[in-house]
C-alpha cells in the first residue's frame, strides 16, 4: 500500500551567491494515512528546511539538488507551479511557528480564513464566512464571529495559531505539515494546541507531520518518530520503542542533556560537547561522530547505510551495543 | 477618529506659531530692507521715516508682535515693494502652483511606484538594475539642468511645446493650452522626485516580500500572482503614503527653481523676488503658507496611515 | 519573613504601567508586578517561573534598579536601593549583574569581543590596559571560549557561545549577584545543557548568588535551589526546588507541571490538571489570580485574604484550599 508522503533521498542545497553547501542529505521517510510522524533535530539539522521543501516553499537560497518527494504516488518536485497550487491547501496543508508575522497584519481574521476555501472550494463569500466561524469554534476559539473581524494583532499567540490551524483544515486536507507550531506559546497554551491536533486527527483521520526540537512534544503526539543531525535522517522509529531504546548515540545523548522536573539535582546534566558543525555538507562518515561519547568504538562505515534493529527501529548508527545501551 | 484628528491639529497649532517666530528671526538676521534703498539719493531722513513707516525702527521681538497681533486679525501686511496686500499677492499666485504641484505629485507617484515594486518583484535581474540605475540618474540631475534639455529639444528643437508661462499669450487659456505649458515643468519636479522614492518603494517592498504571510498565502494555493497584488502590494500601501507625505513639502520648495526656468505664474517667482527685495510681510506670508502645508500634508499622512493600516490605535 | 543572609530583597514591590485605553481617553493602569515580596540568599540560586505576561522579567528588572517599582522597596544588602541618589547606585551597579535572553541583540554586534567584555571595565575605571587586557582572556578561559577568538565579532559565534559572551560580561566587575531572564530558552537542548553547567560551576567557583528567570521548568528546576511560580503579576508560590515541583501546592503551579510535555512513554496518559481558557487580562480583584480559570476554585477563594500562607517549612502557597502539610 503506498504510504500518503513519501520522501525518498532528498537533497537540498543552500546557495549564496556562487557558492553552494548541502543543507539537506538524503533525507527518507514516510508518511501514512492517519499516522502522526514527528521529526525532531536541533538547529541546523535541516528538519524545517525538508519541511519546506515538500510544498514548495523554500526561499530564494534553498534549492533542491536531488531526490523526490511523492505524495499520493505523485513527485511533487517535478509539478508545475499551478498544479501544485492545487494540492496547497487540498491535498497538504502547512501551519507555521507563527513569530509574529505568519498571518497578514493588514487583512482580518475573515478574510485569511476564508479566501482558500472561495479559491479551492469553489463555495460563495456567505459560506464560506460560516463555515470559517465554524472552524474556528472547532479550533477553541470562543466568540467566533466577533475574532473573524478582528485583526491578527489583536489576538494572542495562542489564538493566532489557532487560527492559522482552522485555515489549514478549511480545505480539508490529507496531511498537515506543522513547522514547531508550539515553540513560541507558553506551555499550557502549547498543551491545548497539542490536544487540539491529536484530537483532529482522531476525528479526520488527517495525517500530521510535526517538526519539532523538544523530545517532550515529541512524546506528546508521535506515533512514530525520526531524528535529524546536521542535515541528515539518523534514526526512525515507533515512539515507544524510540523513547525506551534509543539507539544512536545522538538520541541517546540528547535524552540524557534535557533536565527533568523529578531529576536529581545533586548531578550534573549530561551535556554534549562541541557545537553542530555548521559546514556538514562535505563531511565524510557520521556527522556526529566529533562529538559523540562513544566515538572510539565507532566503526568507520559509509553514511548511507542503514542498521535494522527491530522491526520500524532503523540507525544509521554502527556502535556495537548502541541500541542495549540504557540511559 | 476625529479626536485623533482634533488632538493633531491642536498639536500643530503650538509648532506653527514655533515656526513663525525661527522664520522671523532668520529673516531679520538676512537683513533690513532698508539696506536696499541705500543710496546717493536717499537722504537719512526718508529712511528714517519710511522705518518708522513700517515699524522697523523697533526690536525685533515687537516687530513680530506686531506682525502676529495683524495675522490674527487677518491681515497679512502689505508688500514694501508692491504696495498690494499679501493676501492678494499670494491669493492670485498660489493657484498655478498647487497645479503645478498637483500634476507633479500624481506623475511623480506613477513614475516611482510601478517602478519600484517592479524593481522589488524581480530583484537582482538586469530589469531591477536597469531602473535603479534611472533612478540615480532622476535623482542626480538638477532640475535646472534638466529643464534646459528639455527646453532645448523639445522647444527650440523641436517646437513641440511651449517654454514659457502658463498659457498662449494673447489666447483665453483653454484647458489643452495650459496642459501643453503644464508637461515640461511638471516632468521636470516629478522626475526630481521620482528617483529618491523608487528606491524607498523597491526595498520596502523588498522587506514586505521577505514577509512569512506570504509564505501562509502561497501553502494555502493561492498563486504568486494573488500572493503578490493582494497580500503583498496591500502592505505596500504604507510606504506609498509615507511617500506622499514626503513629496508635498518637496514639491512646494523645488517648485520654485522650475517656476523660474519655465515662467510658471506661481508662487516661485513671488517668493524670489520678496527675497532678493527683503520683503518682510511677503516673505512671512510665502512662510507662514509653506509651514500651513507641511503640517497640513503631516495630518493628511497621519490620517492615511490610520486608514491604512490597522495595527494603529487611534 | 525577614531573612538575615538575604543578598537581595524585595518587600511588597509592585510595578504599575500607564496605558492609553483603546476607546477612552482615560489611560487604564496596567499592574504588572502586584506586591511581590522575594528575599534572595547568598549564594544560592532562586528560580522564577511563569508564562508571558506574569511579570517575570519586569520584577527581574525591578530587582536590578533598571526600573523603578511604583511601590515597596528594593534591597540590596540591607540597603535601600530604590531612592538611592543615582550617583551611589552607579557605584554599586557592577555587583549585580544582568543577562539576558537574546545574546543576538545583547552583544553590539559593532564591536569584537575583546571590547565588549573591556568596556564595563573602562566604564567603572577599573584597571589599566594590561590588567584589562588579562582580565578578558581571564573571562574567556571562565566561560570556556578559546581565547583566540577576542579579536572576533559576536556574528561568528553560535547562540550558545554569544551567551558565554554575556556571562562573561556580567563576571567581568566580580559581582555578586546576577540576574538571569530567559537564558537558556533560545538555545538548543544541547547548547542549554552545556550554559546550564557553566552557571552550576561558576556559582561553586565564584559564589555567585543567581536568579534565574525561565519558562523551561527542567531548566529552571536544575540550577534552581528556590523556586517562585508567578502567575498575572503575583507569587502564587514558592518553596525549595524539590518540594515545589514533587508537592506542588497550587493548581497553578500544578498546572504548569502537567502541562510541561515529558519525554517519556505513556506520559500523554497521565491525568492532568488544565485551566480553564486563556489568560486573564486583569486579575479578579481581592481573589486569587487564577480564580477565574481555576479547575478546583470555590466560593472561599474569592473571599479570603490574599496573602501567602506557610504549609510546610519554607513551601508557601496563595491557595486557600492547600493542606499543611
Amino acid at each position: 500500500m503506498q504510504r500518503l508522503l513519501e520522501i525518498r533521498n532528498l537533497q537540498i542545497d543552500f546557495v549564496q551567491g556562487h557558492s553552494r553547501s548541502r543543507a539537506a542529505s538524503d533525507v527518507s521517510f514516510g508518511v501514512d494515512s492517519g499516522e502522526i510522524l514527528c521529526v525532531v533535530g536541533e538547529s541546523g539539522s535541516g528538519k524545517s528546511i525538508t519541511a519546506l521543501s515538500i510544498l514548495g516553499l523554500l526561499n530564494r537560497q534553498g534549492r533542491v539538488s536531488g531526490g523526490e518527494i511523492l505524495f499520493e504516488g505523485k513527485n511533487l518536485l517535478e509539478m508545475k507551479e499551478d498544479e501544485l497550487d492545487r494540492i496547497r491547501g487540498t491535498g497538504i496543508a502547512m501551519i507555521f511557528q507563527d513569530i509574529m508575522y505568519s498571518l497578514n497584519p493588514v487583512f482580518t481574521i475573515g478574510m485569511q480564513l476564508t479566501e482558500g476555501m472561495i479559491r479551492h472550494r469553489g463555495i460563495s463569500r456567505n459560506e464560506a464566512w460560516s463555515e470559517g466561524i465554524r472552524l474556528l469554534e472547532r479550533t477553541g476559539i470562543r466568540n467566533a464571529p466577533q475574532v473573524m473581524k478582528k485583526y491578527p494583532h489583536m489576538l494572542s499567540g495562542g489564538m493566532r495559531q489557532r487560527v492559522m490551524i482552522a485555515m489549514a483544515l478549511s480545505c480539508r486536507p490529507k496531511l498537515l505539515i506543522a513547522d514547531e507550531p508550539t515553540t513560541a506559546l507558553d506551555v499550557t497554551i502549547q498543551y491545548q494546541i497539542m490536544e487540539l491536533l491529536r484530537s483532529l486527527r482522531d476525528e479526520t483521520g488527517m495525517s500530521i507531520l510535526l517538526i519539532t526540537h523538544d523530545l517532550g512534544v515529541v512524546a506528546e503526539m508521535a506515533d512514530r518518530v525520526v531524528v535529524m543531525y546536521a542535515g541528515q535522517c539518523i534514526e526512525e522509529a515507533p515512539l515507544a520503542e524510540l523513547l525506551e531504546h534509543p539507539a544512536h548515540a545522538y538520541t541517546q545523548s540528547l535524552m540524557r542533556a534535557v533536565p527533568g522536573i523529578h531529576d536529581d539535582r545533586s548531578h550534573l546534566l549530561y551535556s554534549i560537547p562541541g557545537y553542530v558543525p555548521q559546514e556538514y555538507g562535505e563531511m565524510q562518515g557520521c556527522r556526529f561522530a566529533p562529538r559523540c561519547p562513544k566515538g572510539a568504538d565507532c566503526p568507520i562505515r559509509s553514511l548511507e547505510e542503514w542498521r535494522e534493529i527491530r522491526p520500524g527501529h532503523r540507525t544509521r548508527c554502527w556502535i556495537e551495543g548502541g541500541a542495549a545501551d540504557d540511559r | 477618529m476625529w479626536k485623533y484628528v482634533l488632538k493633531k491639529i491642536l498639536l500643530a497649532v503650538p509648532v506653527l506659531l514655533g515656526i513663525t517666530i525661527i522664520d522671523y528671526a532668520i529673516m531679520s538676521l538676512a537683513g533690513s530692507p532698508l539696506d536696499m534703498m541705500v543710496g546717493p539719493r536717499v537722504s537719512e531722513a526718508a529712511l528714517a521715516s519710511r522705518a518708522a513707516q513700517w515699524g522697523l525702527d523697533q526690536p525685533v521681538y515687537v516687530q513680530y508682535w506686531n506682525w502676529l497681533m495683524e495675522l490674527l486679525h487677518g491681515n497679512l501686511g502689505y508688500s514694501y515693494k508692491s504696495y498690494q496686500p499679501v493676501a492678494e499677492l499670494i491669493g492670485s499666485h498660489i493657484g498655478p502652483t498647487l497645479l503645478l504641484m498637483g500634476v507633479s505629485m500624481v506623475l511623480g507617484l506613477l513614475i516611482a511606484v510601478p517602478a519600484g515594486i517592479y524593481s522589488a518583484v524581480h530583484r537582482y535581474e538586469k530589469r531591477d538594475y536597469a531602473v535603479v540605475s534611472a533612478s540615480f540618474l532622476f535623482s542626480s540631475i538638477p532640475g535646472f539642468f534638466l529643464s534646459l534639455i528639455l527646453i532645448y529639444f523639445l522647444n527650440v528643437r523641436l517646437g513641440l511645446l511651449p517654454s514659457s508661462g502658463m498659457s498662449t499669450a494673447g489666447t483665453g487659456g483653454d484647458a489643452l493650452d495650459i496642459i501643453r505649458h503644464l508637461i515640461m515643468p511638471s516632468i521636470v519636479l516629478a522626475v526630481g522626485v521620482a528617483g529618491g522614492n523608487i528606491r524607498y518603494i523597491r526595498s520596502a517592498v523588498l522587506e514586505i516580500l521577505e514577509m512569512d504571510y506570504l509564505r501562509t498565502a502561497r501553502a494555502k494555493g493561492m498563486g504568486r500572482k494573488i500572493v503578490i497584488r493582494r497580500h503583498a502590494l496591500r502592505n505596500a500601501l504604507l510606504p506609498i503614503v509615507t511617500v506622499i507625505g514626503m513629496q508635498i513639502p518637496t514639491l512646494f520648495g523645488g517648485a520654485v527653481i522650475v517656476e523660474q526656468m519655465f515662467s510658471w505664474p506661481g508662487l516661485g517667482l513671488v517668493t524670489m523676488s520678496a527675497v532678493t527685495g527683503r520683503d518682510y510681510p511677503v516673505i512671512m506670508g510665502v512662510c507662514l503658507l509653506s509651514a500651513v502645508v507641511v503640517l497640513a500634508s503631516n495630518l493628511l499622512t497621519d490620517i492615511l496611515y490610520a486608514v491604512v493600516d490597522p495595527t494603529i490605535k487611534y | 519573613m525577614i531573612d538575615e543572609m538575604a543578598v537581595l530583597e524585595v518587600r511588597h514591590v509592585s510595578k504599575d504601567y500607564r496605558i492609553s485605553g483603546e476607546n477612552s481617553l482615560i489611560a487604564k493602569t496596567f499592574h504588572a508586578v502586584e506586591d511581590v515580596s522575594l528575599s534572595v540568599r547568598k549564594g544560592e540560586t532562586f528560580g522564577i517561573v511563569g508564562e508571558s505576561g506574569c511579570g517575570k522579567s519586569t520584577l527581574a528588572r525591578l530587582m536590578v534598579c533598571l526600573e523603578k517599582p511604583t511601590s515597596g522597596e528594593v534591597l540590596f544588602q540591607g540597603m535601600r536601593m530604590d531612592t538611592m541618589p543615582e550617583g551611589q547606585l552607579r557605584r554599586i551597579r557592577p555587583r549585580f549583574q544582568m543577562v539576558f535572553q537574546d545574546s543576538g541583540s545583547s552583544l553590539n554586534p559593532r564591536k569584537r569581543v575583546q571590547d565588549i567584555l573591556r568596556e564595563p571595565m573602562l566604564y567603572h575605571r577599573i584597571g589599566n590596559r594590561q590588567q584589562t587586557d588579562r582580565r578578558v582572556d581571564e573571562l574567556l578561559e571562565m566561560v570556556g571560549l578559546p581565547v583566540e577568538m577576542k579579536d572576533r565579532y559576536p556574528h561568528a559565534f553560535s547562540g550558545g557561545q554569544r551567551q558565554r559572551i554575556c556571562i562573561a560580561r556580567a563576571l567581568s566587575l566580580n559581582p555578586d549577584v546576577i540576574i538571569l531572564d530567559e537564558p537558556v530558552s533560545a538555545l538548543d537542548v544541547s547548547v542549554q545543557a552545556q550554559i546550564l553547567n557553566l552557571l552550576r560551576e561558576l556559582q561553586e567557583k565564584l559564589g555567585l548568588t543567581y536568579v534565574f528567570i525561565g519558562h523551561g521548568l527542567g531548566a529552571v528546576h536544575y540550577v534552581s535551589h528556590r523556586i517562585a511560580v508567578m502567575y498575572l503579576g503575583q507569587i502564587v508560590e514558592y518553596g525549595s526546588s524539590d518540594e515545589l515541583f514533587d508537592h506542588p501546592a497550587h493548581p497553578y503551579t500544578k498546572a504548569l507541571l502537567d502541562a510541561a510535555p515529558v519525554a517519556q512513554v505513556d506520559a500523554r496518559d497521565r491525568i492532568r490538571t488544565s485551566l480553564k481558557g486563556e489568560m486573564d487580562e486583569e486579575p479578579p480583584r481581592g481573589a486569587c489570580p487564577l480564580f477565574n480559570r481555576c479547575p478546583f476554585a470555590d466560593a472561599s477563594c474569592e473571599t479570603f485574604e490574599n496573602r501567602l500562607r506557610e504549609i510546610a517549612p519554607g513551601h508557601f502557597t496563595l491557595c486557600s484550599r492547600a493542606k499543611e502539610a
